[in-house]
């Protein structure tokens, strides 16, 4: 007999491992060797979708109703055969509009509409929630199964365990730490996962061995083969084996609802559509997936008979995985079979969470935030923090579920509930992808009408099925009005319940969002937005599409100061004539044009930098729209600068060093005449003094034409020194004193401040050269206790302050550059000489400069 | 066999094919057909519909990974 002790410390290795390998798998990714780049452990990814429900659940469904249990796979079969045609789609249109749930996808394809959103990320909640408690529940029963063996208990009363010695209550609160350590590690645009995803597949191994290890036991250990197997089941007279159950409606529906839910169902969108690296890899889960499903449900049948034959009644039927290698004794392969469902249940809680706690934080929760408050503090944090806090949330709610429903209809049979709960998204989705005409108002009436209809006729029943409601509301109808009964509404009977509910609810949610949309219609930005979608294949080449509005306005403002205003204007005019349209000059601008406009941007500074600007003018980073000018002007600049720089290392290199060659070989001439007895007086010699002073001014106007070429002289420099050098050169070539009186160490100032403060200056000694004549400028940095001080002081004709300062000698640009560094200037001047022009920075320590 | 051309002809093509195959599995998988094999009879003692099903389903399987494996 498996000790209780033995079981609980293999169960908690098992989950151990499994952190070692979601930790692995993100250290591969970090390091750049990630392990899912085959498109491998994407198809057993998606083979999250086989549950604990499925791997216990098929057995018991196969005991009752045959093969009855195999549409649940063939669904998904057929569904990832279409997989080129619509989840790739599907795939193509997230990754390009950096879509990261089902919600979002919804809300995106209909002019990304929140409420749409939000109503998704509700219907989800609900619908998942008790799937969640269920496998929640499959753990808690198979542990007190083994526990207490070779006790038999009724299934009833495995539910009753004390909350503290209930081993779901810690697996629980184990897998919300572990999807808090791996679905929620960073945030970034993508939402992906490596780590998870590796655990997943890792997961769809273990139950895919766990399985057929008890089958391949109970077929050909207990029996001698599949024949020998149901013959013994033909003579018990269990009849029901052999057969699809009594009816083909169910089959069809329960066919049509797994198709829906191999890509609906949170889970599965998550790992399909936002997990996908590569396009690519669905073509290998196109058939691999499938063919797990097959491997996984071979033996259901076989296991389904043997437990009839050998348990019967004794044990609800869910348990015969369990319970016949069990009541063989066979202890190593119930600790595996038990390990293969905990595989299965912990797989489908990880990764059912992560996606409903993205829908929950990005389509419930931040809309609201973001109204509230400012977005410009820290918003990936709290984007985290809610994302955990949902997380933990959601699981916990599960719990909760799991521990009030106990053995009630509103939990055992909540599986199917859930895949029709997720099935209501298909009109929406599936319309979305494929009609154009599909309106916001039409899948928000679609999607309310089907989930009323579902909420009626599916999960009000199984609440009074479990007492939570007064029986009468199933037999007599609410207030006893019988046409209203809901699992025979309107007086349709002889359907089961989920074909009845499906019914109803595709025929009001289908109807509703195919007449609405007819009706209304849709407004600009959701007709852009269907084109996107349904158009999503037709032009492969095509980069990335915006989600965030792009003013017209803002789009021609980028254009003009990269490519300039005229070729701007020619790209509109010429983009307008081709389509035949005309552009407004306000409002959105469609995708189109804004692809349009990124590509011209793409030609003017290169694809990688026009995304970003018409990522960040879209509202995709935070980054205000002045930031993108700037960002923008600098990129435009930074070609011409290289080019000066170029050009002053030439000059430098060439006409300078011929310039200061020409200085010494003059001096030496100079020098050899008067060796020679020439007269210094004579025109031989004053035309040689002539020269070598005329080259010695050509040589320090070069030097200061070369420093005025180098745009970073001042960033290498420093203040200080670049005054100095800018000085002596204009000394040089004014022939004027120009005294620099300065602190010798670094001066620390920000880039843009000794920007501003050198230009000042510049734009003083101009002033002094130009308009004062002067003969002596004096230029004093002092760093006075409270502020940087610079003075610049001539001895020229000064001007009366009071009177209008004449034009061009630029005093309001100077003072506006030291507004903008939150300095001032000061000017003293007199008619009667001397002019001071005193700038001063404060402190930048004593408060914001700006 | 002549390789399908890669790039947006190959995807149409892959789309076509594969979508065909899904309609093959419709038929095979779902009534009327299926009820023809849903007589509760036996073939080597196994039942008849199971063999019948996971024989369909294999095809449909294999198909699809033909098509896929061709399309590089």
């Amino acid at each position: 007999m498996l000790q209780t002790w033995f079981v609980i410390v293999v169960s908690f290795a098992y989950l151990g491992i499994l952190f070692a390998v979601a930790f692995y798998g993100d250290r591969r990714g970090d390091t750049g060797r990630s392990l899912i780049s085959g498109g491998t452990i994407y198809a057993l990814s998606l083979a999250v979708y086989a549950t604990s429900w499925t791997y216990y659940g098929s057995v018991g469904r196969a005991a009752t109703s045959g093969v009855g249990f195999l549409p649940i796979y063939l669904g998904p079969t057929l569904m990832l055969a279409l997989g080129w045609l619509v989840l790739r789609r599907i795939i193509r249109i997230s990754r390009r509009n950096r879509i990261t749930s089902l919600a979002d996808f919804v809300s995106a394809r209909y002019g990304k509409s929140a409420t749409l959103g939000a109503l998704v990320a509700i219907v989800a909640t609900v619908g998942v929630v008790p799937y969640i408690a269920l496998q929640l529940k499959a753990v808690s029963n198979t542990f007190e199964l083994i526990r207490r063996h070779p006790d038999v208990i009724p299934t009833a009363q495995l539910g009753q365990v004390p909350l503290l010695q209930d081993t779901a209550l810690y697996v629980t609160l184990l897998l919300a730490a572990f999807t808090i350590l791996f679905g929620t590690r960073h945030l970034d645009a993508t939402e992906r996962h490596e780590g998870m995803v590796t655990a997943i597949a890792f997961e769809s191994i273990v139950k895919l061995v766990a399985f057929v290890a008890a089958g391949v036991f109970v077929t050909f250990g207990l029996y001698n083969g599949f024949g020998d197997l149901f013959a013994r089941a033909s003579e018990a007279g269990l009849s029901t084996v052999f057969t699809l159950g009594d009816d083909t409606g169910e089959w069809v529906w329960l066919t049509l609802l797994s198709m829906l839910a191999i890509f609906l169902l949170p889970r599965q969108w998550q790992i399909a559509v936002v997990e996908n690296v590569d396009e690519r890899h669905l073509k290998r889960a196109m058939w691999l997936t499938p063919l797990y499903m097959f491997l996984i449900s071979i033996f259901v049948l076989p296991i389904a008979a043997a437990g009839l034959l050998r348990l019967g009644n004794t044990v609800d039927a869910d348990t015969y995985v369990l319970g016949v290698p069990m009541a063989a004794g066979q202890e190593a392969l119930t600790l595996l079979v038990f390990i293969g469902g905990l595989s299965a249940a912990t797989g489908m809680i990880i990764v059912e969470t992560v996606a409903l706690s993205t829908m929950i934080s990005n389509s419930l929760v931040m809309p609201v935030l973001l109204r509230r408050w400012s977005y410009r503090h820290k918003l990936a944090g709290l984007i985290l923090g809610v994302r955990r806090v949902s997380i933990v949330v959601v699981m916990l709610l599960g719990y909760a579920y799991f521990r009030l429903a106990g053995e009630g209809a509103a939990l055992v049979s909540m599986g199917l509930v859930s895949f029709a709960a997720v099935a209501q998204f298909a009109p929406a989705i599936l319309g979305g992808l494929f009609w154009k005409a599909g309106t916001r108002n039409g899948a928000l009436v679609g999607l309310s009408a089907g989930f009323a209809a579902w909420v009626y006729t599916l999960l009000l029943p199984n609440f009074a099925r479990s007492g939570w409601m007064s029986q009468s509301f199933l037999t007599e109808g609410p207030f006893g009005i019988s046409a209203l009964r809901p699992e025979e509404l309107f007086g349709i009977s002889g359907m089961d319940n989920i074909s009845h509910s499906m019914f109803w609810s595709m025929l009001v949610n289908i109807g509703g969002y195919v007449v609405i949309s007819l009706l209304s219609r849709p407004r600009a930005r959701e007709q852009a937005q269907a084109v996107l979608f349904v158009d999503a294949l037709a032009d492969p080449e095509r980069p990335r599409l915006w989600r965030g509005r792009i003013p017209v306005e803002d789009l021609h403002e980028v254009l003009r100061r990269s490519i300039g205003r005229t070729a701007t204007d020619e790209a509109f005019a010429e983009y307008a004539r081709d389509r035949g349209i005309e552009v407004p000059s306000t409002g959105d601008a469609d995708p189109d044009l804004v692809h349009h406009a990124e590509t011209l941007l793409a030609g003017s500074v290169g694809s990688a930098s026009a995304r970003i600007m018409v990522a960040s003018i879209a509202g995709e980073e935070q980054l205000r729209v002045e930031e993108v000018m700037e960002m923008l002007d600098e990129a435009s600049q930074v070609a011409a600068l290289e080019e000066r720089h170029r050009l002053a290392r030439e000059l430098h290199d060439s006409v300078s060093q011929a310039l200061f060659s020409m200085t010494l070989h003059a001096r030496a001439v100079e020098l050899a005449v008067q060796k020679e007895g020439g007269d210094p007086n004579g025109p031989v010699a004053r035309g040689l003094t002539e020269l070598r002073s005329l080259t010695a001014g050509a040589l320090a106007e070069m030097r200061a034409s070369l420093f005025q070429l180098r745009p970073d002289a001042l960033r290498e420099d420093g203040l200080a020194e670049a005054i100095r050098k800018q000085s002596a050169a204009i000394a040089a070539r004014e022939g004027l004193v120009i005294a620099v009186e300065a602190p010798e160490y670094r001066l620390e100032l920000d880039d843009r401040a000794e920007e501003e403060l050198f230009r000042v200056v510049q734009e003083a000694v101009h002033n002094s050269v130009k308009h004062a004549s002067a003969g002596r400028i004096d230029i004093i940095l002092d760093e006075a206790p409270d502020g940087l001080v610079v003075e610049v002081i001539d001895d020229g004709t000064g001007f009366d302050p009071l009177d209008a300062p004449p034009g061009g000698m630029g005093l309001n640009g100077m003072r506006e550059r030291m507004a903008r560094i939150g300095g001032e200037l000061v000017i003293d001047s007199s008619t009667s000489g001397s002019t001071t022009v005193r700038a001063v920075l404060p402190d930048q320590s004593l408060g914001d400069p700006r | 066999m002549k390789r399908g051309p890669n790039g947006s002809n190959g995807d149409e093509r892959l789309t076509g094919l594969t979508a065909v195959v899904a309609l093959f599995g419709f038929l095979l998988f779902l009534p009327p057909l299926l009820t023809a094999f849903d007589r509760g009879a036996q073939i080597f003692n196994v039942p008849v519909v199971w063999a019948y099903l996971f024989a369909a389903w294999a095809v449909v399987i294999g198909l699809v990974a033909l098509l896929v494996r061709r399309s590089g």
